[in-house]
Order: C-alpha cells, then structure tokens, then sequence
C-alpha cells in the first residue's frame, strides 16, 4: 500500500503532463542560450575576402530532460531590409558560424540589398524550442553587428559643400523641396568647381565623371574620396545656376541668361486684339501650339514664371512661313520691337518647341495637313467613303471590345501642333484580359486569355473601320496577332480594313496615355507608344 | 477509504497508459538489460516522394500544352539559377476532357487505338513523369461551359442523353444533364474502363473526382428537371461510382460551398448541404482538395473551417486561385503588392489548413505563368514548402535492447517527430496498407529476418509541433541466436512488407531497400 500511495504523485503529474499545461516554472527560469559576436562592428575588406571577419557562438539550451525534442533554430536578418531572414537548422549541435569578408558582403549586397561602402546592421538570432510533455517557451538570444560594406563610395552625402577655386571658400549647400536636389545660383571665377560631400566616416568629392569641360547638359558625376580631387572647369566668370542632383547623379552648370523658366506662355502684339495664351501640347513638355486669325502686324510671346512676366521669346531673324525659325529670349518691354511681322491677315497655326527654341508660324498655304482614309463604312452604309483623320479611338478586349459610342471608347485628340499626332492623357487605360485565338510559335492555334489587348479606330461607330493595328501577324477569322508593348517605347503600326485590325498592341500596365503618329507619307503607316505620367 | 484508494489508482493508472502511451512524453524506462540509445539527426532539406505529398505540377493534352513541355521545365530559370523543375516536385497533374479521353465510344487515348494528338500528348507526358520519377494525377471535366468545343463524348448525345446549350463567345456548345440515365450508363463506363488503367497506385498520386459542374469543379450545376431535386441522387452516383471503380489510389473531393447545388458563388453566402456532402464522400473513402488558395474572396471563412475540421482526418491538396497572366492588377484587391505576394498569401493559406500538396500550375506562357512565378518570384518559398509543409517522419531518438535472449520480451522506446505541418495520411483507406514495423536485419545480407508490427504505431497520428513516444514491447521469437541489426520502416504490407515511406532522415542511414539502421543485438 505505501508503494501505492508515492505512486500517485507520478501519476497525477502524469495525467496532468498529458494535458501540455505550460510549465511557467521552467520557462521562468531557464533562459539559458547566450549568442556572442566576434566584433561589434566590422569594415570588410576586399582584400582580405577569404579571410574570416566574423564568428557566432551560441550556447546551448537548458536540459529538459530527455522527454523534451530540443529544435535549434539560427536566423540570420538586416535591420532595415525586407528580405527574408537566413534560416538554418541546427539538429548536430554545431554552435558556431564563421563568416568571411565576401561572404558578409554578398550577404549584405545581395540578400539583403544594401549598397557599396555603406554602414548598416545585421542581426543573428539563435532560437531554442522545446518539444515534450509540457510547453516550455522557446528559449533565444540575439547579438547584433554593424557593418560596412567595401567596394565603390555611394554617391550619397549627408552634408554637401561647393568648392574649388571657382568659389574660394566652401560654400555649404541645402537640399530644397526635393531633397535629391541642391542648387545655388551666384558669381562664379574662372576655376575649378566640385563638391564637397561628407557621408558617414567619409570625406569624399563629387567630380565629373569624365573631363571637367562643362557642357550646357547635366553632366554625369561620380564620388571620389577627397584625396582624389577633380572638378569641373569654369572658363568664364560670370552669373551660373548650378544643380547637384543625387538622384540623377548628375551636374548642371548654366550660365543664368540662357535659363528658361515657363510656367504659361502668351502671344501678343499688334497681330491679336488681346493677348491669348498658347495651349500646351499633350504629347511633349515643351511644345506648345495656336491655330486661329491674326492679323498683319507684330507678334511676340511674352513667358509668366511664379506669376511674374519680365521676359518673352522674340525671333532672331526675320518670319519664314513654315520654316522652323530660332528665338531668344528678351524683355518684355522690349519686346515689340524685335517681334515677328505677320505679313497678311489670315489663319496660322504657330508652334513653339522650347526644347529646340524655335518657332514655326504657318500660313494656310503652308499649313500641314491632315491624313485621308479611304474604307467601306459598314456602319453608315457608304463604300467607298473617304474622310479625314481628325480624331481616333482605342478599341479591343482591354475594355471589353466597347464601340459605337464616342463618349465610352478612350479616345485620341487630335495635336493642335502636328495634325498627324493624336493623344490619349486620362485615367490609366484597363487591361483586362480576355479570349484571344492566336496562333503558336509551334503554328497551333489555341484560344487564350490575352491581357489588355488593343487597336486604334478612325471612326468610333464600327469596329469594321480603317484601324491601326500592330505588325504581328493576323489572319482574320483564323487567328489574330499581338504585340506586347512596354511603356515609352515607340511600336510601328499598320493602317488599313483588312488583317491588321486582327493584330493587337497589347497595354503595358499603368498606361495612362498613348501617343499616335501617323505617316505623312503613307496612310498605312504610324507608330504607337503607351506611356505612364 | 482503502476501497476508494484502489479505485482512484485504478482509474489514474489505465488513464496514465492510455493517454500516455502515444502522446508525447514519459513513458518507462526500457526492459532491463543492455540498451543502446540512438539519436538520428534529420535530413530536413531532401524533396521526399511520398504518397499524396509534395509539389504537383500541373499540365494538360489541349493545344495550349507546349510541344517542348519537358525540356522547358527541365532547364527552367529561378533565381536559384537553372533548375529541373521535376526534382522539387512528387507528381504531374494532367488534366482533360471526357471527350478528348474517348473521341469514339469504347476508344480511349490511353491505348494504342487511339492516335489524336491528345493521345500522343498523354503518352509524351506520362512517359516524360516516369523518367523524371514522378507519379500522375489526373483530373478531367465533361461540361462544356466556357469551353470553346463540346468536353463530353458525340456519342453520349447520340445515344439520347437529354442536353443543355451554352456560348462561349461565338461557339455554341452543349453539355449533359447528370441526372439523365444515358449519361451516367456512358459515364459509368468510361470510369470504369479509366479505373482499368489507372487504379495503379505504383503509376497514379490520386484522381481528382466528380467532374462535374462548370469547369469539372461540381458547382453551377444544371439537373434536367430544372431545380435541385436530382442533386443528392446524382452526387450519391457519381460518389458510389468513384470509390467502385478506384480503391487503390485516393480519390479527391473538391471542397466547395455549393457542390453539386445550381450556384457558382453567391458573396459570403454557402449551402450546408455542401459539407454534409463533402462528409459524405469521405465516409467513402474520398479525401478533400481545394481550390482558390490566396484568394480572400473564394479561400474564406466556409473553406477555412472545413479543412480546420477535417484536418488529420483526411489529406488535402491545395490549388492557387490567382492567375497572374489574367488577373493582371486584381490582385491588389486582395491587397497584395506584387506576385511574390501572391504565392506568399498561397503558401500561407496551406500552411493554415495543413495542405499535403501545393501546385505548379501550368501556363501556356510558360515564362510568365505560377511555376515561372514560384521559381522567380517566390523561391524561398518552393523549398520551404519541401523542408516545412510535406510530411517529414523520422524518430530523433530510439532506444534499443543491444543484447537479449531468445523468446525474451523487450522494449523499445521510440520518439517520432514529423517536421512538415501536413500529415501521413496512413488513415485513410486506400493507404491503411502502409505499416509502421520494426525489423531484425540479417547481419550479412542486410534483409530482414524477422518482423515486428505494433498495432499502436501509426503514422497518421504523427504531427508538426507534437512528438509521439511509444513504449514497444517485443517478443523475441521465431528468430535464431546471433547477432542481427535492429532496423525500423514503414512498410507497404501489400507489396511484401517494402519500405514505403521515405523516412525524413540522411540516406547514408539507410539500407538500399529503405530500412532505417539503428544498431545491433545479440539474441543468444
């Protein structure tokens, strides 16, 4: 009997093993796994790349007994990155990792995505779990160590400074509203300029990256250590804007007097009875357009920038009907008198391109023109039937194949500075997919789901219309064609009522506006492009 | 007092052993007498092929298949470099239609007879999946809705089965009712002649049941009385018909809110009848896949509680809903950013009901499709589902009597762990076949000499997170003196007692037929 009754505790804690209570107890106490790092923080060294930088030891959990499965797991993760941490097993009780000086930098520039010479941290975790008759909290440790990565200097700075013998003394710069952008404006010597940056324990120097002549274009730049030295070459003294742009990594240095900064433009002179502000065109920054009656007499194009007006594009020689012609910009009160002269009153169409700096005014005589198609017009019953290109719709399974309503189908404007060019700009197009019959590269034709597939219509009332389509291969009524577009990429098109309504731009998402220019040479010839805004 | 004592222990004891005894924990100590403790460390990392396990990839025998399928996926991009596709995977799915499968009556694409292209591609992928150690599941469906040609059989129609209309785009197609007699007489047949082929378990995974319903998933049914009386009539044939026909190899029941009912998806609406039903399959022998997995909308709270419920009961197979060559931005919907996304919101909902399988599905744009977008876009996630998802049995610790007379008893304890979160499905009918067994190898021949089966030891029982020790006693009879190896397995019983399971342990431990080697013991 007594052997009996010291049975029972066993066999009550038994019963109640069996029911995984967790055993505070335990858990309380017997946090036992320390990890420890080599170094705290570390500088890898290229050249010592096999060499090992760094070891992790971690000790062993707490012994529950051989009732409890003890799984060690090792983790391996960045404190700023989102990638997935390292996961290891442990099952041989190897408590130990070594790392060299390549395999921490491929850890950190590769898994973990960080950049070239560049601090961060990364963390080593060791977590011990317990399997047994009661649950015990997992038992883990954590040991953290900073390091830099080797190889090129980020083009990166926390602070930046102008110097050189351009400016003499440095000059510190601030970030404006972007924060990528530093830019200062001010008299500049004949000398050299570059940039003094500091970033982290460094002190480096952003130079060209090529020979220091300066160039009217952003000039592509590169960080040196400060050692190194380099700069861009100021040849004459005079008034410069000059913009470092991180996210770019590029220089610009522009003599003050050649900025164009625009916000609207107008065209005025004695040839308007009022001012009228000329509408920027959709298809280009930079361009803009006015078709309508001037009379004989002046013309110039006064410039509103920050709701001021001190400047105006005026030309430089004298009005060539059609040509492209150069401006420059001068006051505004000065401007009347180096104006255009309209020779005779008239319709003009007048488009200014401030990327070239030209103007073109033309004439009814030489006024471009719009492109003439010729097609059965299935929809009004009329065949032949001839019209001309004035404005387009986008049509196919991206939106459900919708026609016969101008309002529901995205449609094309025609350019106000080049009849041959129409716009789509809106809400990003759909790219739905649907059934497409095509044909393999095997030559088996299959029906299947096709994503955002498209054409171009000159009349929205029918589907069976003078369209423009890719140049994939299409038979109708046997199977179609498509080709898959991506964003700011210009894609031939074949114009026609026959198979090229069957082969199909296919949208790249995000498409929110669509260009397309038509030939002027050949109706059955244009290009497409789809771009993001 | 003392009669109340003795009642107390009694009922505390037979608790202690019954509850004990194969949960985890405790236990005794070993016989008296030598022992040898071994501890055998996992192999967690090795694709283990083991029935209704593992990665399936998907294929089909329509137009859409490429003609280069296996060479595509043999030398297949991942951010892990080239990979071969077939080695991160247990089995290729193919899926058709009744009427490719029998373009004539009584002819079937599986034989010789039969030489349509389908044909050829079953032969080129059947044949492709056995050189690359693959099984094969199959799934079919014969309702022709959004179906560009008619998935069921001329024959059927013509011989008087009652049919409805549909369109798909511009193609008029036409489908059976399921409740008509010709068709389930022809349907019959055809299974039955299909079970002649494929109730093989050496050569097929499982068969995908039913299909029935819109896209063979046995949903927006049609009855040709026009309502729903037919429903449980026919769900009872075409269930009887399966477990008949296939009772060697698993057939699966697809898990959906409105089985067999006339609606396809009604928002977070269900129809109860549809569980009743799904349990009633497996009552049968069915086990339960689903499909839609990431999607929040059609993998919700219905199908969540339905795996949760049935979990350990049957195995699952688990399907991915997004298509990302369609669905394009949907996918945000969801709120996921981006595809990797995607496949993690998969990976996650497996996880959840402990799927056994997962897939690959197929695209005919085969370098944007799933499989391109788990090896590309979701890596880390393909093997983990082989390290952390599959079933990976092994005992960590085994404790062995080293020396023993003949005829003694002896004990051996032994701990199993299983570190993939789905289990081994020993439980269900067509795999009670496989046995736990412990063995006494010939020293020199490495076979056993005699076998032990303890009736307790039961792999399905075996689960993620929860180690199970069992206290074994064996009698040592029937065995001459000498010294042998103790060796343990699972064993198929049906095919002479082989090694079946694949053990998640190094193979340097394992004799060549598959017997895992603990040590020796003199019997004297």
């Amino acid at each position: 009997m007594k052997a009996i009754i010291k049975t029972l505790p066993l066999l009550l804690l038994a019963a109640v093993g069996c029911q995984q209570k967790i055993d505070n107890e335990k858990s309380r106490h017997q946090f036992d796994v320390e990890i420890t790092a080599s170094e705290e923080s570390i500088v890898l060294d290229e050249a010592k790349a096999d060499q090992v930088a760094l070891t992790i030891n971690w000790t062993k959990a707490a012994d529950h007994g051989d009732d409890y499965l003890v799984t060690y797991e090792y983790y391996i993760d960045h404190s700023t990155s989102t990638a997935d941490a390292v996961h290891e097993y442990e099952d041989d009780e190897n408590f130990t990792r070594s790392y060299t000086h390549k395999q921490l930098q491929t850890l950190l520039t590769g898994r973990f995505g960080q950049k070239t010479s560049t601090w961060s941290t990364l963390r080593f975790k060791v977590s011990a779990s317990f399997s047994g008759p009661a649950v015990i909290i997992p038992d883990e440790a954590i040991v953290s160590v900073r390091v830099k990565t080797y190889g090129a200097k980020q083009f990166a700075a926390d602070e930046v400074y102008l110097g050189g013998t351009a400016v003499g003394e440095n000059i510190k710069l601030t970030a404006g509203s972007n924060p990528d952008v530093f830019q200062w404006q001010g008299s500049l010597k004949a000398g050299s300029l570059y940039f003094p940056v500091v970033y982290g324990d460094e002190n480096n120097v952003i130079v060209p990256d090529g020979d220091g002549t300066v160039t009217k274009d952003a000039m592509p730049a590169t960080v040196v250590d400060s050692q190194v030295g380099g700069g861009w070459t100021i040849v004459n003294a005079d008034s410069y804007r000059v913009t470092l742009n991180f996210a770019t990594k590029t220089v610009t240095i522009i003599p003050t007097a050649d900025i164009l900064e625009v916000d609207k433009i107008y065209l005025a002179g004695s040839s308007l009875a009022e001012e009228v502000e000329i509408e920027a065109c959709l298809e280009r920054r930079g361009l803009y357009a006015f078709k309508g009656e001037l009379k004989a007499g002046t013309l110039y194009m006064p410039i509103e920038y920050n709701e001021a007006r001190t400047l105006a594009f005026v030309p430089t020689g004298e009005f060539q009907d059609g040509v492209a012609s150069a401006i420059t910009q001068t006051t505004l009160s000065g401007a009347s008198a180096k104006a255009w002269n309209i020779p005779a009153d008239g319709t003009y169409r007048v488009v200014l391109d401030t990327d070239a700096k030209t103007v073109t005014i033309y004439s009814s005589a030489t006024d471009l023109k719009n492109i003439s198609v010729t097609y059965n017009n299935t929809a009004d019953g009329i065949n032949p039937y001839t019209q001309d290109v004035t404005a387009m719709w986008i049509y196919g399974g991206f939106n459900g194949w919708i026609y016969g309503s101008a309002e529901k189908m995205p449609e094309l404007k025609q350019s106000l500075a080049d009849p041959t060019v129409f716009v789509y700009s809106g809400d990003a197009l759909r790219t739905d997919s649907n059934d497409l019959k095509v044909k393999e590269e095997d030559g088996t034709i299959v029906t299947k789901k096709i994503v955002g597939y498209c054409n171009f219509l000159v009349y929205y009332k029918a589907n069976n219309v003078w369209a423009y389509g890719s140049t994939a291969s299409a038979v109708r009524n046997s199977y179609n064609g498509y080709v898959s577009c991506a964003l700011d990429t210009d894609y031939s098109a074949v114009g026609g009522q026959a198979n090229n309504r069957y082969a199909y731009f296919l949208i790249p998402e995000g498409t929110n506006c669509v260009i397309v220019k038509l030939s002027s040479e050949s109706n059955t010839a244009a290009s497409v492009r789809f771009e993001s805004r | 007092m003392q009669r109340f004592l003795k009642y107390a222990i009694a009922v505390l004891v037979a608790g202690a052993f019954i509850s004990c005894d194969k949960e985890p924990s405790g236990g005794d100590a070993p016989a008296s007498g030598a022992t040898e403790t071994v501890k055998i460390t996992p192999d967690r990392t090795r694709n283990l092929k083991n029935p209704f396990s593992g990665w399936f990839l998907y294929s089909g025998v329509g137009d859409g298949l490429a003609s280069n399928f296996w060479e595509t996926y043999d030398s297949f991009p991942s951010t892990n470099g080239t990979v071969k596709v077939s080695d991160y995977c247990t089995t290729l799915l193919i899926r058709f239609k009744w009427s490719q499968a029998e373009p004539e009556e009584g002819k079937y694409f599986w034989t010789d007879e039969v030489d349509t292209k389908e044909a050829r591609r079953l032969k080129y992928l059947i044949d492709g999946a056995k050189e690359r150690g693959l099984k094969i599941a199959f799934g079919f469906s014969l309702d022709s809705r959004d179906q560009h040609f008619n998935c069921t059989p001329e024959y059927v129609k013509d011989k008087g089965c009652k049919t409805f209309t549909s369109t798909t785009g511009s193609t008029t197609v036409w489908s059976p009712y399921p409740d008509d007699p010709v068709f389930q007489e022809c349907y019959s047949k055809f299974i039955h002649a299909f079970a002649q082929e494929f109730n093989d378990p050496d050569l097929v995974q499982c068969i995908e049941g039913f299909g029935m319903g819109k896209w063979g998933e046995y949903h927006s049914c049609k009855y040709s009385t026009g309502d729903m009386t037919p429903r449980q009539d026919v769900f009872d044939f075409v269930c009887d018909l399966f477990a008949r026909e296939f009772t060697k190899v698993p057939v699966v029941a697809n898990c959906h809110r409105w089985l067999g009912s006339g609606t396809e998806w009604d928002g977070t609406k269900y129809d109860p009848q549809s569980e009743t039903m799904v349990r009633r399959a497996i009552s049968k022998g069915f086990v339960a896949g689903s499909a839609a997995l990431g999607m929040h909308t059609y993998f919700s709270t219905w199908e969540k509680g339905m795996f949760t419920s049935l979990m350990y009961q049957v195995p699952y197979t688990a399907e991915g809903g997004w298509v990302r060559t369609s669905h394009g931005g949907s996918i945000k919907g969801d709120g996921y950013a981006d595809w990797s996304e995607v496949r993690k919101g998969e990976y996650d909902d497996a996880k959840t009901i402990h799927a056994n399988t997962m897939d690959f599905r197929y695209s005919s744009s085969v370098n944007e499709g799933e499989t391109w977008s788990w090896f590309n876009e979701a890596y880390d996630l393909v093997e983990k589902f082989i390290q952390e998802g599959i079933y990976r049995l092994y005992p960590d610790r085994v404790v062995i009597p080293s020396s023993a007379s003949k005829g003694a008893t002896v004990s051996i304890k032994h701990r199993w762990v299983n570190l993939g979160w789905s289990y081994c499905p020993t439980n269900v009918p067509v795999y009670s076949k496989y046995k736990f067994a412990f063995a006494l190898l010939n020293i020199n021949t490495g076979l056993p000499a005699r076998l032990f089966f303890p009736d307790d030891v039961k792999p399905s029982d075996w689960h993620n997170g929860t180690p199970v020790e069992y206290n074994t006693s064996i009698i040592l009879d029937k065995v001459a003196a000498g010294e042998y190896t103790w060796a343990l397995a699972i064993v198929d019983t049906s095919k002479g007692n082989v090694p079946a399971i694949d053990l998640s342990v190094k193979t340097s431990s394992l004799t060549k037929e598959g017997w895992l080697k603990l040590g020796k013991i003199t019997i004297k």
